[in-house]
């Protein structure tokens, strides 16, 4: 990296990382709710963006891990070692049930990883008696923006650093020329299994990682909240409108996309569902590369299947 | 335990809704074979359907059978199955593969997420259509008319449309492209024209079902994606693109969710999605479908 941006990387983290002792405390779960989405935007993006596989199971991921961390927290067991619990416990539900997933390919393994998001959804309601069903869990932790604040923000830039490494990176170059073709890939002599299970695993730490901060400062969970359909669609709506497969593009898109949801849904306006849609309509008929695609010379990674405007059976 | 009465009851009650859900995904399946695009907007047709006989209902004052309103409603959502094929399915259709992974679910959710709202402007309540017939009385056994009519007219209607797809040239063309719609192009059949036509087809079947599922049960506007999920399960199920999958799917999802319900109806979903999973984990291409491949 060059030293310029690193100098301005460490004055907008100083920055950011004052901001909050100043901020009341609608202010401080708002910031706090744009980290949890840039997570889970990038989270999506490192598995779309590198290998082409559309994951709709990050928000469960992190639906488990703040529901694990909640249970702990409600058996009275210490903050910290729940939080590694519960991180550990997501992160081996993802990959264990999301490994077999792989199985199936392109649009087949969307559905299927958006059946494990509604699976995760009405289990949550089902299991009533560890998941308190429709009412959720509330956990009295006392105040703690601040440090939640600070996790997430840990989080974020380690999300952040790994998109930017796996770009990059050998591994990066292996999982793209998997999104390109992947017979091609495996005849190069790439094992495109253990790349898959790669990716899955990488882009499920975050998510894992932000369940416990998440609980940390919101101080309760229930289904509708973290497994709720706007959230199951929310991280992929967000990176793919700011620009899939960049680094800057979930990031921008999930700044956007999160001000629009929180304008709406404080405003109250009769409309505002109309208005999501019609969002959700224009990105994807109209915009699909995204914001950063508009701006060609920001766009580092091209596909160079664009031109085909055929699909195979 | 259950009575024998009971057993009855809960197994007419469970085929009635497998009826209904089979319809339901029928129509998602054969839109989803033909075009490669699951369109999650799929239970707001049903949504609006149920919405629209509701509307009837309480415009003619209760004195008009609901069933009635089957006859003109299904072929109105035709029309609009059609144009929704034409104007949003078809413009998708020509994206690039990468991009065809994941727009077309953006935008049928956005879509449905329109319909809900407005529907939600129109009636934002619950609505439900109180109509009944007088009870049957077969074997001993009091039974409601207005189910067992309903089961009939499901049955009926899902014959009706296998012998349309096994015996006419529309069916045909139609399992084709289901099969391979490139082949069923080079062998000179209208894949555009069939598609628009079978997402009409789909959307018809969807309205049947909110027909019927409206006498049923109580529903308000955001039922749509709920009802989708639902769907969309018993479509991966059976194997995505098979007519006697979902068929089969929706049944077993309706029985097993009566039978759930009556004991816990929290776990009814539960109970359908674990199936689901567990099947997939043992055949990722679905109980009839074939390998599965890259789009």
């Amino acid at each position: 990296m060059r030293p310029q941006l690193i100098i301005s990387a460490a004055i907008i983290a100083a920055a950011v990382l004052t901001i909050p002792l100043f901020a009341t405390g609608y202010q401080r779960s708002l910031i706090n709710l744009y980290l949890l989405y840039v997570i889970l935007a990038l989270s999506f993006d490192i598995l779309r963006g590198n290998t082409g596989y559309v994951n709709l199971a990050h928000t469960a991921v992190f639906g488990w891990s703040t529901y694990f961390f909640a249970i702990l927290i409600k058996g009275g067991y210490n903050i910290l070692a729940s939080m590694a619990t519960a991180t550990l416990l997501s992160l081996a539900l993802a990959v264990g049930v999301g490994a077999p997933f792989f199985r199936t390919r392109g649009a087949y393994y969307t559905i299927i990883t958006l059946g494990f998001s509604l699976l995760s959804y009405s289990l949550a309601y089902s299991l009533d008696w560890v998941t308190g069903g429709w009412e959720g869990i509330s956990v009295n932790l006392g105040e703690m923006h601040l440090p939640a604040f600070y996790g997430l923000f840990t989080v974020t830039t380690a999300a952040v650093v790994t998109s930017y490494m796996i770009d990059r990176s050998k591994l990066g170059l292996a999982f793209r020329t998997m999104r390109e073709s992947e017979d091609a890939a495996e005849a190069l002599g790439l094992d495109t299994y253990s790349l898959k299970l790669k990716s899955l695993t990488i882009s499920s730490i975050f998510p894992s990682l932000a369940g416990p901060l998440y609980v940390l400062y919101n101080s309760y969970v229930n289904p509708d909240i973290v497994f709720g359909l706007k959230n199951i669609f929310a991280p992929a709506t967000m990176a793919l409108f700011g620009g899939s497969g960049t680094v800057a593009g979930p990031i921008i898109g999930a700044i956007i996309i999160t001000t629009i949801f929180e304008m709406l849904f404080t405003t109250q306006l009769p409309v505002r569902l109309t208005i999501m849609g019609a969002i959700l309509v224009v990105v994807g008929l109209l915009m699909p590369r995204g914001l950063v695609g508009l701006t060609s010379r920001m766009r580092r990674r091209t596909f160079t299947t664009a031109g085909l405007g055929v699909s195979k059976p | 335990m259950l009575s024998p009465i009971a057993i009855v009851e809960l197994t007419l009650a469970g085929l009635l809704l497998g009826g209904i859900y089979s319809l339901l995904s029928i129509g998602l399946t054969i839109t989803f074979g033909v075009a490669r695009i699951l369109n999650l907007a799929h239970g707001e047709f049903m949504m609006v359907s149920a919405l629209a006989v509701y509307l009837f209902f309480q415009f003619t004052g209760g004195t008009v059978n609901p069933f009635t309103s089957l006859a003109i409603l299904t072929p109105i959502l035709f029309v609009s199955g059609y144009l929704f094929e034409r104007f949003l399915i078809r413009p998708l259709r020509r994206k690039p593969v990468e991009v065809l992974e994941w727009a077309p679910l953006l935008v049928t959710l956005g879509v449905a997420l329109i319909i809900e709202d407005l529907a939600f402007i129109i009636v934002p309540r619950e609505f439900g259509v109180p109509y009944s017939l007088p009870p049957t009385k077969i074997l001993g056994l009091t039974l409601s008319t207005t189910r067992l009519t309903s089961l009939l007219l499901v049955t009926a209607v899902a014959l009706g449309l296998t012998l349309f797809l096994r015996k006419t040239y529309t069916g045909k063309a139609i399992r084709a492209s289901i099969q391979d719609r490139e082949a069923a192009l080079t062998m000179g059949i209208n894949v555009n024209r069939i598609s628009a036509i079978t997402f009409g087809l789909g959307v018809s079947l969807a309205a049947a079902a909110g027909v019927f599922l409206i006498m049923i049960r109580g529903l308000d506007a955001y039922v749509g994606l709920p009802i989708t999920a639902k769907a969309v399960a018993i479509v991966i199920l059976g194997g995505m693109g098979s007519i006697m999958g979902s068929l089969l799917g929706a049944i077993i999802l309706g029985i097993s969710e009566v039978y759930v319900s009556f004991y816990s109806p929290a776990w009814s979903f539960t109970v359908a999605w674990a199936i689901l999973i567990l099947i997939l984990l043992l055949r990722p291409q679905g109980l009839f479908g074939k390998r599965a491949e890259r789009i």
